[in-house]
């Protein structure tokens, strides 16, 4: 399976280090990886132009590194952030690059689960999947949140959440719980 | 009541977020005079002035667009910010307005259940969320197209600064509908059917010369 990892965690996130163990074993078990660390990319915010929609379909018209982080999102089967929640949600920096996922859906509206969605631009999307930090300020109800989010925005995509973790489980069971879907 | 605004809207001044607010603004200083302030967040070097400014404030309203189910980045940024603040905002209220180009409102129900968690977290009043769907186009309507909505801030905005509180009735009249009526989707669907649905969005492709290709997948 083709697996690309978005992270925008500083060096001593523990998190990261989850995700390296992680990433060796799945590169064992056969999947191919390609990670982008938003920490060390260009990255600017979306402004709201959608240039992307209606100008060069699309493609953003920031030049910027998130190009390769779109193409590394849509031609992976399985699509996972790694994260280190700051006041019960994914930071400013990676909720940045989600905002700037908008040119891989296209701007008609279709109805999906009865409400208005994109229309897809791509025959096939990833699967979602979500690794967080757990430094012991998250209660259930921020897990809940971040998750319903979560699967709001694999909604948009058409696709699925089909992983939501943190680093209070093992990387093992992580592995595991990938190599199964 | 002095009332301290930031416009999250990666558009600045210029997007729908500023003429909700507006809207809003034009109710509140009916009924009190007073000091209404607005901070633009796209101005991000200008974050820790506005957190300092937060800080002294006694009544914040946060509105922005709702960008991929959440607030837009540079929201979340600025309210990152905070992080060393949890537990400290005691006295302070704080209150939230949240649009999407969804005509639906449920789209933003995750985010405003975020919004009200995390003015618990800072130790602040939660006020309440405005929800408004079907704002994308708002900034180029003609006033008689949104005459409906801006009466219903105004009153919202109003009773607000009688009360600081959030009329319900009102939030609910402004949210609707909070989901699609089975009429409202057989309706839309006929407008799918005869091209109709994509009106907006195909003049501005054509308008730019990118009808042809409006299709375009560049990432495979």
């Amino acid at each position: 399976m083709r697996i690309t990892t978005i992270s925008a965690v500083s060096g001593s996130s523990s998190v990261r280090g989850f995700k390296e163990a992680m990433s060796s074993q799945l590169t064992g078990h056969g999947h191919y990886l390609k990670n982008f660390d938003l920490t060390q990319m260009e990255l600017k915010s979306c402004n709201g132009c959608w240039g992307c929609w209606v100008k060069t379909p699309g493609e953003c018209l920031i030049r910027d590194d998130m190009g390769q982080v779109l193409k590394g999102i849509i031609k992976s089967d399985l699509t996972l952030f790694v994260a280190k929640p700051v006041l019960g949600y994914v930071n400013g920096t990676m909720k940045m690059a989600m905002d700037r996922t908008i040119p891989l859906v296209h701007p008609y509206i279709k109805l999906v689960q009865k409400e208005c969605h994109h229309r897809k631009r791509y025959v096939k999307y990833p699967y979602f999947g979500v690794i967080l930090e757990d430094s012991g300020d998250l209660d259930q109800e921020d897990r809940d949140i971040i998750e319903h989010l979560f699967q709001r925005y694999a909604l948009n995509f058409k696709s699925e959440l089909k992983m939501f973790r943190d680093t209070s489980d093992t990387v093992m069971e992580v592995v595991n719980e990938i190599n199964n879907i | 009541m002095k009332l301290t605004i930031f416009n999250g809207s990666p558009r600045g001044s210029k997007g729908n977020s500023e003429i909700l607010i507006n809207w809003f603004k034009e109710g509140f200083l009916k009924e009190r005079s007073g000091d209404v302030i607005i901070y633009y967040l796209k101005n991000q070097e200008k974050h820790p002035d506005m957190i300092e400014t937060l800080k002294r404030s006694e009544t914040v309203l946060l509105a922005f667009p709702l960008y991929t189910d959440a607030m837009p980045g540079i929201v979340k940024k600025f309210i990152d910010n905070l992080e060393d603040y949890q537990g400290s905002l005691s006295g302070k209220s704080l209150l939230f307005l949240v649009h999407s180009g969804f005509p639906e409102a449920c789209h933003s129900r995750g985010v405003e259940r975020y919004l009200k968690k995390l003015t618990a977290k800072l130790g602040a009043d939660y006020l309440g969320t405005i929800v408004k769907g079907g704002s994308e186009g708002l900034r180029i309507m003609p006033p008689m197209m949104t005459r409906k909505p801006r009466l219903l801030i105004n009153q919202i905005g109003e009773r607000f600064a009688g009360t600081k509180s959030l009329d319900p009735g009102l939030l609910k009249k402004l949210a609707s509908p909070e989901r699609l009526s089975p009429f409202s989707r057989g309706m839309y669907r006929f407008m799918s059917l005869i091209g109709l649905s994509n009106f907006y969005w195909n003049g501005m492709l054509k308008k730019n010369g990118a009808y042809k290709n409006r299709f375009d997948a560049p990432y495979v």
